[in-house]
């Protein structure tokens, strides 16, 4: 299916249509169509540029603004400072606020604002060894600048901030002056080109479209050498060698990004308790064995290990990363498996780090509770696994998990994990519309619509927040338009205690009928399954749709613990 | 010693890459001697005439190590005949080169 187009209009005070051009023609998902802004001055006149911003978002329709500013243009009191010397601090902050506020009533027109940080302007190399000087240094002052608006706008749902350094500091020389001189245009090309790249990564992360596992070769990617031949001892990591110590900064990088909610992997040719033991006993080991949510550690085909670990973690292949220095089975996984992304790799370890930061697929807007601690998440299904095995039947392995479910209605705590579900979850998910929060927000205030949250928990752990619904009452009907659930949690009678909360919530609404009308795609076949099988009624010209008469309460799994707060809905 | 003429075809060409990354498909310019840069009919707009020439001037500086100025030169002019085409402008370039340094 074609990602649809996303416009975006740029709000600069520089000549902007640079970056738009290289936004539009860059080639990674999803497509754009960028409009370079006519704003003269994006936050000195905020009532006179408002109005200009909002004519030219409403008239061609843009989804996204994109505010990139230079400081001085945004702040008069940072301009003082170049011109006479001298600034008052607290005139510069009140400029970012009213820049702040600004921002504020662009979020009302945008799906999303993307705000770039401040560079320091070039005048400051003339500031010398004052320019870090506490009050009077340029480069001072606009650090602050970017730390007060990275404070304002952090709880503004729908407004990003993007460090603008990211790209300019991988730049030589990010100004380019006779660009400037002629055209008005601060940057370099390749500036540019970086920032589009990372606004598109954005783009896909706010749509859910992330990589979510890397899978990992051992021998020679995860540390040097061949541990099959030279054992755990033997092998480059850490100690006084460059080689080695690559190898480490590479599992460390590895593991910072297991903790914004990647889930690491092996899949490797190799006697399994050799490869086990190296990773408990190397002393410079980074990653763990607990650090890894499963593995296939043996001689078989990498591609078909690879599909039988993806459906161990309950994740697509289009979720999959996999990383092996051997060309021969990069060229062998990207044949078999095209939905698996499969970087080329350098050859040198010290080249890792770059290569793993480069991959730009691993993008998150927000980061919740779940997404830090999602490896403990898939250790606790190990055991929960491994405890099914033990148990005489399914019912006893259910009442043995000593399953809660705590019900939430939407709010601001819950609303950053909330939005990612519903935007990741793809196979239990009735209509899998992709809404941000802002939307999510506009939506639920349209109408008589209320959405809960499902937070999971049972011996073995916190599943965290796993499940969403929401309704939509229509007279006497009582229109289900959300159900979305974590593959994590399926097939634990969680579906059906969701089924209790909103029909219950449904009559005390006073709705008399339930209806759920499944949007099939292609990968959400699992929720079907289940409605075939709830105890709902199908309706007989429409086989995606389904009935409950609400004059008969719909059961409560008897299983499950259920802690509520929930009002009928207004 | 490498051919100059040869050298900065590719300087050229290789700006052009640069100011095709900003184009969509259809509206790239070919890598050949004879494409139309400027003129009544040419492909270049202002903008995409500074582009290409301070792509051009970074990518002669990094290949001879030495500045060509060519946006501060008074007689840089879109419509002149030494930007009509990659050849003409090729030809321009080793008349600079070429030239002795004043003073």
């Amino acid at each position: 299916m074609d990602e649809p187009t996303v416009r975006v209009l740029v709000l600069a005070d520089f000549n902007a249509a640079n970056f738009a051009a290289h936004l539009t023609h860059d080639t990674t998902e999803p497509p754009v169509v960028a409009t370079a802004g006519t704003l003269g001055d994006v936050g000195a006149d905020p009532s006179v540029s408002g109005e200009s911003a909002d004519r030219a978002g409403s008239d061609a329709g843009h989804d996204v603004a994109i505010v990139w500013t230079r400081p001085e243009a945004i702040s008069t009191a940072l301009a003082g400072l170049v011109d006479h010397g001298v600034a008052v601090l607290a005139d510069v902050m009140r400029d970012v606020d009213e820049f702040v506020a600004r921002l504020a009533r662009l979020r009302g027109q945008y799906a999303r604002v993307v705000v770039m940080t401040w560079r320091v302007p070039r005048v400051s190399g003339a500031f010398g060894a004052i320019a870090m000087k506490e009050g009077m240094g340029l480069a001072n002052v606009v650090m602050r600048m970017n730390l007060r608006l990275a404070e304002r706008v952090d709880d503004m749902p729908g407004v990003v901030l993007l460090d603008a350094s990211a790209w300019m500091d991988a730049e030589r020389a990010p100004e380019e002056a006779k660009l400037w001189y002629a055209a008005k245009i601060p940057f370099r090309h390749e500036v540019f080109r970086r920032a589009a790249r990372q606004v598109k990564s954005l783009l896909r992360a706010s749509r859910g479209q992330v990589r979510k596992v890397i899978l990992l070769d051992l021998d020679d990617t995860l540390w040097g050498g061949l541990v099959g031949e030279v054992g755990w001892r033997g092998l480059r990591l850490g100690g006084h060698d460059p080689t080695g110590e690559a190898y480490v900064d590479f599992q460390r990088t590895l593991l910072a990004l297991s903790h914004r909610g990647l889930l690491l992997g092996v899949v490797s040719k190799n006697d399994e308790a050799v490869a086990l033991e190296a990773l408990g006993g190397h002393p410079e080991m980074v990653l763990r064995v607990p650090h890894f949510s499963g593995w296939r550690i043996n001689w078989d085909d990498k591609a078909a290990n690879i599909v039988s670990l993806a459906q161990e973690l309950n994740v697509g292949l289009e979720a999959v990363v996999f990383i092996d220095d051997r060309e021969a089975e990069r060229v062998r996984v990207r044949e078999a498996l095209p939905e698996v992304f499969v970087p080329e790799w350098p050859s040198s370890p010290m080249r890792y780090v770059d290569a793993l930061l480069g991959l730009d697929c691993f993008d998150t807007v927000r980061l919740t509770a779940e997404d830090r601690t999602r490896s403990a998440l898939y250790a606790a299904e190990r055991a929960r696994a491994a405890d099914l095995g033990v148990a005489a039947s399914g019912g006893e392995w259910l009442e043995r998990l000593e399953l809660r479910v705590d019900v939430e209605e939407f709010n601001d705590r819950n609303a950053p994990r909330a939005v990612q579900l519903l935007n990741k979850t793809n196979q239990m998910n009735l209509s899998t519309r992709r809404l941000d929060a802002g939307e999510l927000v506009a939506w639920l205030g349209a109408g008589r619509r209320k959405l809960w949250t499902f937070r999971v928990r049972d011996r073995f752990g916190d599943a965290g927040l796993t499940g969403l619904a929401s309704l939509e009452i229509d007279g006497t009907r009582a229109v289900l338009v959300d159900f979305v659930l974590s593959c994590r949690v399926f097939g634990r009678k969680v579906e059906e205690a969701m089924l209790h909360v909103v029909t219950e919530s449904a009559l005390e609404s006073g709705a008399a009928e339930f209806v759920a009308t499944l949007m099939p795609t292609s990968k959400n076949a699992p929720c079907l399954r289940f409605l075939e099988g709830s105890g709902l009624r199908r309706d007989d010209d429409d086989a995606h749709q389904f009935r409950f008469d609400l004059a008969t309460a719909y059961p409560r799994p008897r299983e499950i613990e259920l802690l509520r707060e929930m009002a009928p809905i207004a | 010693m490498p051919d100059l003429r040869a050298q900065l075809r590719e300087a050229v060409f290789a700006a052009l890459d640069d100011l095709n990354a900003q184009r969509p498909p259809h509206q790239r310019l070919p890598k050949a001697l004879d494409t139309a840069l400027t003129g009544e009919h040419g492909p270049l707009d202002s903008l995409a005439f500074v582009n290409f020439i301070v792509a051009l001037e970074q990518r002669l500086d990094a290949m001879f190590g030495t500045t060509m100025s060519l946006l501060d030169d008074e007689r840089l002019d879109p419509t002149a005949g030494q930007f009509r085409t990659v050849q003409a402008l090729i030809e321009y370039l080793e008349e600079m080169r070429e030239r002795p340094a004043n003073g």
